[in-house]
């Protein structure tokens, strides 16, 4: 792995300790770079306690901290790459964590100590949400309709309202006390803390909302605690406390971590940034790379890309990692205009920062990555106001034209919502040409979840033919490509001859094996049937005699059995404990109902961490000649030669006050933000100003009714610009831009990319 | 007869009055010493009644019980426990009235862990309700068996009770929350204390109270010990408590003779209350010490790999072989990959290294269904059996044991314990052999019928004879099936709601059916199920005595089952692992097999990356260290203790393991567990090291450096920032679409 740095990412190498904050634009070779340096320091490290014989400190060990599972993968086998090169003992010297991860590493060091089980459970989003509902329910029976009058616009009718509030008014404080909840545990608040800060008028008064979903919070965290489990947000909640309140647990984790390098620093969110904080005081060694630019989580996470842009103020050294191989000069003039006009000449002020420097450069002329020959020609604004349905058509058209045209080339179509995604797929059926869907649930997932379905759901009724004979076929048809697979005509065989045996027990357990292999000898069929008669034989009977195993245990033994890749494995695993948990909280469950349970968790798998095959290191390369459908937020971190963004209306991609005051009627409407609402009030952003209020008194802050939903706007369409942003720098060589006008045909043409087409045009005229 | 060494042969001739500490590591032959000593007391000087011989666990006994029986003498092997009991029972009416029992004319009943934990989860249900343990995030049912383990553990140690929450919360130093546990937890202590007492229950806290201060000080028992035994021997004496160890030294006044046995790299009891330093102190008891130095198991590379771990600074020239030889690391990222290659490197040593079977053992820091259904399976392609050690397993967990209870679930319908339909095929296919899965299926589907009695509560079965269900289902099973079923349901049938104890019934089962030709017990490979059906019926037992002994609305055996089937940690009754067949390998949990006498040529250790190789045994109210002998008042349990503990007694098991290797030591390791997640222990980290010590070039190597470029051609450029006019004039849509060279244009677009 000869990595050969560019002037600026040598500087980076140079580090041996202190603050340092990077910040790298799209395809700077920013996690290639970290990489080098924490091998370069495990092995320095290493090698000077070897020296000295420090072996009491031999578990010293650079902390690499990042967002995602594949980021962990990549930076995991990037740094094992340049340590074995080195006669190095991979894996040895440091820990590759997502923060969560680093989370449950801290817990778990000290959870006898502060009451939790060490191995506790996490619960994942699905079974979180269902306590959720279970809370929500508890509070909406003692609120009755109060809270909801409180709020509801006073001009709708008493009819529209009784429907609102049976239709929308539950959901709706179920997402906005999902968020809040998430919030004020990223806060460090417990309900009773909340409870107490709210002013004295709080029930009747202007926190109302806040004190609605305290109660809800209050339910929703004794029912975590009766499972016992934690959700996501308790790991950050529980780690902080921890430290906090351990000085010599944090003492010795501080030793034990005395460099931590941290990627993709813009998502971080304050609890842990201050978790970072405490781990780095004693030695104060701080390695944060990120860019303010690709902060695209703050509407669905705690993130905010301010915790990053501070710190590159405070380090001691900042590096800007500018340079940028990836894509072909027009494609980077993109980006930077749209850096420079945002935050130059964006129509609305709050959102000029939206974006900031550096500016892309390209790379210099002897560096090993070129950028791609550049073709002005391929950069396309194109600016017809589709309906979403024509836009769909032809775009896949398109795409599918591209692709014939250049099968050795990577293409992507980003849509800003898996729903507007699977209309993709859809229309991609009709044309010749594979197609990768890496939307809320992909192919991937639903077929390990359907094989691990189907297996369960015979184990359950294992006498029925047709299920057995389905079974049969998914396992050994030719699509399924495993070691033994059978063609058409073989599988029709196979099925014949299956359909020919009675019952399902005189070919998996004959009374006599004599009798029965002097059966098979008649049966003549091709000695591939006859290798699959034996093959399936044998799976059947072995998941038999594990069926009375747990069910992440059962699931676990049949995935060994069918899959060899990581990612069904994985996947897998994750099912496994999914339905562990179900059947935890309704040991009623049976097979046949966690078959159907298994199914349903498929069709819903982005809720769930760690079952999206995305996570486990997605490589666009492995895709030449074929068209990935993805959403913007799921295409960061990956690139192809051309792109496709989609739906870059005013809706996809509002640009802020602006448009709130031209145009509010046609306005992104978030669920967050019910239209039932009185004085266009966004619901959540009130409880989140509400808790913010609340929890920095020090800033003697005044919670004004309306100020949060109009700031969470412009946070909102910020966020948008910085998503078209990550969306232009996906591409390598070809940028096609459209949009259509909406669900109602009212949208019209986002502001940034009406801006970028015209300067566009300019320049080509 | 076995050649002794000059040492083993010193310590045998040493006079018969003399008494003796012997101490060593595992594999000298210390043991084998002993008894050739023991066989000279008894051909010399002594009857077999005269010697006592103690050793920690029942596990021990097996070469003392040899030695002894090949002479035809009653043995005197016993546990410290087992002996008090002995002793409480002889004693009872001189001390119960002491005691505080409430009814002193009425004799003892001993508690084993198993019954102690229902009293105790029915005592504390209402304290469970008002809020206690709400701090904890843990199940109930672990919260019994922690009450139950501190209260075992300040009697093992020697200190009062009601010091308990004092104790701990001194030495607590997490979160000031959870201090009212241990208050809440020596409240619920007091309150089964109490209840015992009253009805002369003796869980073991109160049975090594009530011996230390009531029956050991007792000039009349002291008298009786010293009348009785004449000879003492104490082996793994490190394994046992301070309790024992006090109760050692009277026995050490009062004997002709002594052989104390220590082993060096013992300790592995210590969750249950053992305590190495406290064994040392007696020591100073004894006339004579004899230290046991030469190893007659290992090979001289793994006595290297041995001395290297234990002192990390050895010099090469010091050690006898080379440490590289005694180990092969094999990492992985997936977790089956690691079972799978490890299997196929178990069945090449057999296969082609002509290794027996059962010169090799399996071991990891948790064996996991998962861990050993895919492992059983990779050997029994390769046509390996093997055999599992996993003490201390809930009886719900063994497919035997919950076989037998579906039984008494179907005979009980009143008790509550509702057995699923799949439960039901599983204990079918349990007691009748020949019944394969499928048609135990359709037995089950067409001749149980669910049937709710609302009076009782209770949901129960109707169950049709074989010759009652549906032709085309009777067609697809045996008559000879058919006939085993009927018995089965005829004896169900017959036993339904039967007054009678559970205990009595199974036995009843076990042998008017079980035993009759067609059922498990008939066959051949019946150790299983017997093993099953004993530890049921001796759980059964024990819990109807204490039944007999208290109101009926104090307990009952609804309790008995909830708890059961709630996964309650069961007590140990039998050493299962001495059923292992001959021909198979042993797959055991680490902990389990450091205490084990058995050693091996090859060891697999599997899962190396798993913490559970470092984390101690899980329990905040039974912290070992704090609720030892030698913990020191104002000491406090924080991270440093927490890490050093750990790192010792991972060594300490790692050396261990080591002791009981004669050839090879295979690791493997995966980054990923089991369920896929990231994985790092410090055992990783001490094979690292072995490697840079004895495998890796030090040298460092700056390849960065040499790469760095430094004198890079400036000709990088900004593209697009120049733009600053941003007033353009608009393009019409017409001069766009007009554009010949943008590719994206379709021509048949009919705009």
């Amino acid at each position: 792995m000869t990595f050969t740095p560019r002037p600026t990412q040598a500087e980076i190498l140079k580090y041996s300790g202190g603050t340092m904050g990077i910040s790298a634009v799209p395809g700077s070779g920013k996690t290639h770079t970290l990489s080098a340096l924490a091998a370069k320091l495990v092995e320095k490290n290493t090698l000077k306690l070897h020296q000295r014989s420090e072996l009491e400190k031999f578990e010293q060990e650079v902390l690499i901290v990042t967002f995602s599972n594949s980021a962990v993968a990549n930076f995991a086998s990037r740094i094992a790459g340049f340590l074995s090169e080195n006669g190095m003992v991979p894996g040895i010297g440091y820990r590759v964590r997502t923060l969560h991860g680093m989370a449950v590493d801290i817990i778990r060091g000290r959870a006898e100590s502060f009451g939790i089980d060490p191995d506790f459970v996490i619960l994942d989003e699905i079974a979180c949400e269902t306590l959720l509902i279970r809370a929500v329910d508890l509070w909406l029976d003692k609120d009755s309709h109060s809270t909801f009058e409180a709020f509801v616009d006073p001009t709708i009718s008493k009819n529209q309202k009784e429907k609102y509030y049976t239709d929308k008014w539950r959901q709706d404080i179920i997402n906005i006390s999902k968020n809040v909840i998430s919030q004020a545990k990223d806060y460090m608040l417990l309900p009773e803390k909340i409870r107490q800060a709210i002013p004295s008028d709080g029930v009747s008064g202007s926190f109302r909302i806040l004190a609605a979903i305290c109660d809800i919070y209050e339910s929703y965290q004794s029912m975590l605690k009766a499972y016992p489990a934690l959700d996501y947000a308790d790991l950050m909640y529980h780690a902080f406390d921890i430290l906090q309140n351990d000085p010599a647990y944090l003492d010795f984790l501080q030793d034990r971590w005395p460099i931590i390098l941290e990627d993709e620093a813009q998502d971080s969110s304050l609890i842990q940034e201050e978790i970072l904080r405490l781990m780095t005081r004693k030695h104060v060694n701080w390695v944060r790379v990120g860019d303010p630019n690709q902060a695209i989580n703050e509407t669905f996470t705690t993130a905010d890309p301010k915790y990053l842009k501070n710190f590159l103020k405070e380090a001691q050294k900042t590096v800007d990692l500018f340079n940028s191989g990836r894509s072909s000069v027009s494609v980077l003039r993109q980006a930077n205009r749209l850096i420079q006009w945002t935050s130059q000449f964006h129509p609305s002020s709050p959102c000029r920062t939206a974006l900031v420097e550096p500016y892309i450069k390209t790379t210099p002329k002897d560096d090993p990555q070129h950028n791609p020959p550049d073709d002005p020609n391929r950069i396309f604004y194109d600016p017809r106001n589709y309906e979403p349905a024509e836009e769909v058509e032809k775009i896949s058209k398109l795409a599918y034209e591209h692709i014939q045209k250049h099968p050795e080339e990577t293409l992507a179509i980003l849509t800003p919502s898996n729903d507007f995604g699977t209309q993709f797929v859809s229309e991609l059926e009709k044309y010749p040409v594979d197609v990768i869907e890496i939307l809320k649930s992909n192919r991937k997932t639903r077929n390990t979840a359907d094989y691990l379905a189907k297996i369960l759901t015979w184990l359950s009724r294992p006498l029925n033919q047709k299920i057995w004979l389905d079974l049969f076929e998914m396992l050994f048809h030719h699509h399924a490509e495993n070691d033994f697979y059978l063609s058409p005509d073989h599988c029709k065989i196979a099925r014949d001859r299956l359909l020919s045996i009675q019952n399902v027990e005189d070919f998996l357990f004959p009374l006599s094996e004599e009798k029965f292999r002097s059966e098979l000898s008649g049966w003549n069929d091709p000695e591939i049937v006859m290798q699959t008669f034996f093959s399936f034989r044998f799976l059947l009977k072995r998941w038999l005699d594990a069926r009375f195993l747990k069910i992440d245990q059962l699931i676990l033994l049949i995935a060994q059995d069918l899959f060899t890749s990581s990612d069904d494995l994985s996947i897998s695993n994750q099912f496994g404990r999914i339905l562990a948990q179900m059947v935890r909280t309704d040991p009623s469950l049976r097979l046949n109902a966690l078959a159907e349970k298994l199914r349903e968790t498929a069709a819903n798998s982005s809720l769930h961490p760690g079952l999206q095959s995305k996570d486990s290191q997605f490589d666009p390369e492995l895709y030449r000649g074929k068209i990935i459908v993805i959403t913007y937020h799921g295409a960061k971190g990956l690139e192809w030669d051309q792109v496709f963004l989609t739906s870059c209306n005013n809706y996809d991609f509002p640009s802020g006050t602006l448009d709130l005051l031209k145009n509010s009627g046609n306005q992104r409407k978030k669920t967050a933000r019910p239209f039932y609402i009185r004085n266009n009030l966004d619901l959540q952003a009130e409880a989140l100003q509400q808790l913010e209020t609340i929890s920095f008194p020090e800033q003697r802050l005044v919670y004004i009714e309306g100020e949060g939903s109009q700031k969470a706007y412009n946070n909102a369409a910020s966020e948008r610009l910085r998503l078209l942003f990550v969306g232009i720098t996906r591409a390598k060589k070809g940028l096609h831009v459209s949009w259509n006008t909406g669900r109602f045909g009212k949208q019209s043409e986002a502001i940034a990319t009406v801006t970028l087409r015209k300067k566009q045009n300019e320049a080509r005229s | 007869m076995i050649q002794l060494t000059t040492i083993q042969e010193e310590l045998v001739n040493l006079p018969l009055n003399q008494k003796i500490y012997a101490e060593g590591k595992f594999g000298c032959g210390k043991t084998t010493a002993a008894i050739a000593r023991l066989s000279r007391i008894l051909e010399n000087v002594a009857l077999g009644s005269e010697i006592l011989t103690f050793i920690p666990n029942r596990t021990l006994a097996k070469p003392y019980q040899e030695a002894f029986s090949s002479r035809g003498v009653k043995p005197q092997i016993q546990t410290y426990n087992g002996f008090i009991q002995r002793s409480l029972q002889l004693f009872w009416p001189i001390i119960s009235e002491k005691a505080g029992f409430a009814s002193p004319e009425k004799p003892p009943y001993f508690l084993t862990i198993e019954t102690a934990q229902i009293l105790m989860a029915r005592l504390i249900e209402s304290k469970l309700e008002q809020g206690f343990f709400n701090a904890l995030k843990v199940p109930s049912s672990r919260i019994y068996n922690q009450i139950m383990i501190s209260m075992h553990k300040a009697a093992a140690a020697e200190f009062p009770f009601q010091d308990y929450a004092e104790r701990m919360k001194k030495s607590w130093t997490g979160e000031k929350s959870l201090l009212q546990i241990f208050d809440q937890t020596q409240e619920c202590g007091e309150l089964f204390k109490k209840i015992c007492y009253q009805h002369n229950l003796l869980d073991y806290s109160i049975q090594v109270e009530v011996f230390q201060q009531y029956l050991l000080p007792l000039k009349r028992y002291q008298k009786w010990l010293e009348d009785s035994y004449h000879h003492f021997i104490y082996d793994n004496v490190e394994e046992d408590t301070p309790a024992a160890h006090h109760f050692a030294r009277v026995l050490l006044t009062h004997c002709q003779s002594a052989l104390i046995i220590t082993d060096h790299l013992g300790g592995f009891r210590s969750f249950l209350g053992g305590d190495p330093s406290s064994a040392a102190e007696l020591k100073t008891m004894c006339d004579r010490q004899i230290v046991f130095e030469e190893t007659l198991i290992c090979s001289d590379s793994i006595q290297s790999m041995a001395m290297c771990v234990e002192n990390p600074f050895i010099a090469q020239k010091e050690l006898p072989g080379d440490p590289k030889t005694a180990y092969t690391f094999h990492p992985y990222h997936q977790y089956p990959a690691m079972i799978k290659q490890a299997a196929a490197d178990v069945a090449d040593l057999i296969h082609r290294q002509n290794v027996l079977p059962s010169d090799i053992v399996i071991i990891a820091p948790l064996v996991s269904d998962v861990l050993y259904t895919s492992m059983e399976r990779e050997l029994r392609i390769q046509n390996i059996p093997c055999f599992i050690y996993r003490p201390s397993r809930p009886l719900i967990g063994e497919n035997a044991s919950k076989s037998i209870l579906t039984v008494i679930a179907l005979i009980h319908p009143e008790w509550g314990i509702h057995p699923r339909l799949l439960d039901i095929v599983q204990m079918l296919q349990t007691i009748i052999p020949e019944l394969d899965p499928i048609r135990g299926h359709v037995l089950v589907a067409r001749a149980f019928k669910e049937i709710v009695n609302d009076v009782q509560e209770a949901v129960d079965y109707e169950i049709k004879p074989y010759s009652q269900i549906p032709s085309d289902s009777q067609k697809r099973i045996p008559a000879s099936i058919g006939l085993l079923f009927d018995t089965f349901r005829q004896w169900i049938l017959t036993n339904k709601r039967i007054e009678e104890t559970p205990d009595i019934s199974l036995s009843r089962f076990f042998h008017t059916i079980l035993t009759k030709k067609g059922f498990a017990a008939s066959s051949d490979r019946s150790e299983e199920l017997n093993l099953g059906i004993k530890k049921v019926i001796e759980s059964l037992k024990k819990f109807r005595t204490i039944l007999e002994q208290v109101d009926a609305d104090l307990l009952s055996w609804k309790d008995y089952f909830r708890l059961v089937h709630e996964g309650m940690i069961a007590a140990q009754y039998y050493e299962d692992w001495f059923l292992q067949p001959e021909n198979s390998v042993l797959i055991s949990l680490a902990s389990a097999y450091a205490v084990m006498n058995r050693p091996v040529s090859y060891q697999i250790w599997l899962n190396a990356g798993s913490p559970r190789w470092w984390e101690r045994i899980y329990g905040q109210i039974t912290n070992d260290m704090v609720l030892s002998k030698s913990w020191q008042d104002g000491d406090q349990w924080d991270i440093q203790k927490e890490y050093e503990t750990n790192n010792e007694s991972m060594i300490r098991q790692i050396l261990a393991l080591l002791s009981r290797c004669r050839k090879q030591v295979r690791v493997y390791a995966s980054e990923l567990s089991e369920s896929g997640q990231d994985q790092k222990s410090r055992l990783l980290y001490l094979f690292a090291d072995l490697a840079y010590r004895f495998g890796r070039n030090k040298g460092a190597t700056e390849y960065f450096t040499g790469n760095l470029i430094q004198g890079m051609t400036s000709d990088e450029f900004y593209p697009g920032i120049n733009d600053t006019d941003w007033s353009f004039k608009e393009k019409t849509e017409e001069e766009i679409q007009g554009d010949d060279s943008n590719q994206f244009i379709m021509e048949e677009d009919g705009r």
